[in-house]
């Protein structure tokens, strides 16, 4: 029974895990580039759910001991989504966009500056100190044994990340748009030849991932209720683990290599090793690098000169 | 060469004794005339040059990007101090020969650090090595934090205090002595043809690996130096010293001289230090800002120009495109200064780092190339405007178009 809890911890942190990673992948995806950002921007989703939170009186319902309505929920995470959505947008379009044919590493010093840019004036905005992040999700518990436990909110985090990877399989897969996106990770210049608009598929990609990203901080923030500028620095690591330990580039990978992290951290919090949680994300990194590469969904592309 | 070289050793000799003595004449008017608070900058300034010019060894010239300096800066500290706390006081040694074992030891366990880490993961490009040095660096600081023997996470304290400003200048000048030297050495010019292209450098007989995990061993044991020397000034070495921002703050330096120059990141280096303490003051902070949107707007001046002259923008026009954002910056940041400087006091801490941030970000997008480029800053320059004779002109043509090339070329 342990191992059983073990796995639903996993598979709740997991599936936080997955969500940031699809951003990672799909913009290394289209651009090559690996958006340092990106955490922080799962941090301003988060940041984003709290005060629609507040601005729609969910937070002073809450704390009066009522229940976050339903529609109201959904309308926080739409609100947050979408101010993500406009924020990735912005950093593509002022930040990556002109370096668009810059060395590689231009880019990426870029995304550490801009990273840094969102934690430190987030510090500055929204104050260093910890907030408490309404329970937007009551703490019902389901099932209740003395070794297992299920609670509402792991139930709610799995479900919501689920749809939304479904939903962004269906864009990826069925859509005009996902079409343009696989065909410009694929060969921009060909695609653009083609008379797909490059700029306009790839700010939809940061849209996407950013939104993915949003939803990930509220989950997480109903999960963990405490939210921090600095609280991207880390998620957004361990994700970009997660997707390069899927294959960097593929949708279903960073799923995969979310959940695999999501299970290995909670395994290794479950022992006596527990204060090297911090460290397993990095040490299966260097092992996956050394082993394969091109992570375990990825494909191994030859170099051309 | 090696005739010339040979008749130099006394020169180099009666050189070295002269630089030991103006170090020490240096130390003692310091310690007579400064505050500790300005000692502690000058000596921490020291350090931030080792990392930024080691460093520059791996980002500029051999071209790879590592953002794990702080770890090996980590492991060089600890062991040096472990060494110099625990074993110290049992050896029978004056204090300077157990401060230089010290400081052999931080070295060369950074060194060992660098290979472990080097070996595996250089055959990775570009951004995976990036990542993978950043995830070393997070590893060995949990690491650290369980320790118990090494203060665990609340710091390594009561550290003996066997640095001075001698030492650490010391040091610099042996880092810079060694990063040229090798820089313009055979072993130098692999690796510049590593970062140029690596393919090309490999299919010309390069060993690429070697040299890179070469570059990267000698660029972890300075970092290792630079570490031991800090943690014996503050008598402190600490995870939280030793952070991911660490790195982050090594690379701003380095990519603010220059990706290649030395004397750039000796020079960004003093001038970071500084401001990280001056920025602590609000007016320096706002004083800050303006310089730094005057030199957005002087770096992306030429870039105008050039589209002026193609008339692709007319002439009022042009000049609105080119000075709206410095305009915006401004206007907003003296706004902030007139009717925000509570705000601002209360966050300077952070705002600091946004600073740093933003000279990032400003620099890559306007001069990715750093403010000198690969050029170095030294007497030619001088020598130039004085007496433009064959010889100088040459060494010029050697240093003028590098740097006019590198505008798009970093890796």
């Amino acid at each position: 029974m342990e191992i059983l809890q073990q796995i639903v911890n996993g598979l709740a942190q997991g599936s936080i895990y997955a969500l940031i990673a699809l951003g990672y992948t799909m913009v290394y995806g289209v651009l090559r580039l690996i958006n340092f950002a990106h955490g922080d921007i799962y941090m301003l989703g988060a940041f984003g759910g709290f005060f629609a939170a507040n601005w729609l009186g969910v937070t002073r319902r809450i704390n009066e001991g009522g229940s976050a309505n339903l529609v109201y929920t959904a309308l926080i995470f739409l609100f947050s989504m979408l101010a993500c959505a406009v924020a990735g947008m912005l950093m593509e379009r002022l930040a990556y966009r002109p370096l668009r044919q810059a060395p590689r590493l231009t880019a990426l010093i870029t995304a550490i500056g801009i990273s840094m840019l969102l934690e430190y004036g987030g510090q500055a905005v929204f104050t260093p100190d910890p907030q408490s992040f309404p329970a937007l999700i009551p703490g019902t518990t389901l099932i209740d044994t003395p070794t297992f436990t299920l609670t509402l909110v792991q139930v709610a985090v799995v479900t919501v990340a689920l749809a939304l990877m479904l939903l962004l399989q269906f864009i990826v897969f069925k859509t005009p748009m996902g079409r343009a996106m696989r065909a410009v990770s694929l060969d921009r210049a060909a695609a653009s030849l083609m008379g797909i608009n490059t700029d306009v598929v790839i700010a939809f990609t940061f849209a996407l991932g950013s939104a993915l990203a949003a939803a990930a901080g509220i989950l997480n923030s109903v999960y963990q209720p405490s939210i921090d500028p600095l609280m991207g620095v880390m998620a957004g690591l361990k994700a970009f683990v997660a997707a390069v330990l899927g294959g960097i580039g593929s949708i279903p990978g960073a799923v995969l290599g979310g959940l695999l992290l999501g299970f290995a951290e909670t395994l290794v919090s479950a022992t006596q090793y527990s204060q090297y949680r911090d460290a397993i994300a990095f040490a299966v990194l260097i092992g996956v690098l050394l082993l394969r590469p091109a992570g375990l969904l990825g494909r191994v592309t030859a170099e051309k000169v | 060469m090696t005739t010339s070289s040979l008749r130099l050793w006394p020169v180099r000799i009666v050189m070295g004794m002269l630089v030991v003595a103006a170090l020490l004449g240096a130390q003692s008017v310091v310690e007579s005339s400064v505050d500790p608070y300005n000692k502690q900058i000058i000596v921490l300034a020291g350090v931030n040059i080792i990392l930024a010019v080691s460093l520059n060894l791996i980002n500029g010239i051999t071209g790879q990007f590592s953002l794990g300096h702080a770890g090996f800066m980590a492991i060089g500290a600890y062991t040096s101090a472990a060494f110099s706390f625990y074993a110290g006081p049992r050896l029978a040694l004056i204090d300077p020969i157990i401060f230089v074992l010290a400081l052999l030891i931080g070295a060369v366990a950074a060194g060992i650090a660098g290979l472990l880490v080097g070996l595996p993961s250089l055959r990775l490009r570009g951004d995976y090595l990036a990542i993978v040095t950043l995830g070393f660096g997070q590893i060995i600081i949990t690491i650290i934090r369980t320790i118990r023997e090494v203060g665990d996470a609340s710091g390594f304290t009561n550290l003996p205090r066997f640095t001075t400003l001698a030492w650490v200048y010391g040091a610099v000048i042996l880092c810079i002595l060694c990063v040229r030297n090798l820089a313009e050495s055979n072993l130098g010019r692999s690796m510049r043809a590593v970062r140029d292209d690596e393919v090309a450098a490999e299919a010309a007989g390069v060993n690429t690996t070697r040299i890179k995990v070469l570059a990267f061993v000698i660029s972890s044991m300075w970092a290792g130096i630079a570490g031991a020397l800090q943690a014996h000034y503050l008598q402190l070495a600490h995870p939280d010293q030793f952070s991911f921002m660490q790195s982050v703050a090594v690379v701003v330096m380095v990519v603010l001289g220059g990706l290649g120059s030395i004397t750039g990141s000796a020079l960004a280096a003093v001038v970071l230090r500084v401001l990280e303490e001056r920025l602590r003051d609000v007016s320096w902070a706002f004083g800050t800002g303006i310089a730094l949107i005057l030199l957005a707007a002087a770096l992306s001046l030429p870039r105008y120009r050039l589209m002026m002259r193609r008339g692709e923008l007319g002439g009022v026009h042009g000049w609105i495109m080119w000075l709206r954002w410095p305009a915006v910056s401004a206007i907003g940041l003296c706004c902030l200064f007139f009717y925000g400087q509570q705000w601002m006091e209360a966050n300077v801490s952070a705002l600091r780092y946004v600073i740093y941030a933003l000279i990032l970000i400003v620099l890559m997008l306007l001069r990715p190339q750093g403010l000198l480029g690969r050029g170095e800053f030294g007497w030619h320059l001088f020598r130039r405007r004085k007496q433009p004779n064959e010889e100088t002109r040459e060494a010029m043509a050697h240093t003028e178009p590098a740097e006019e090339e590198t505008a798009g070329t970093l890796t």
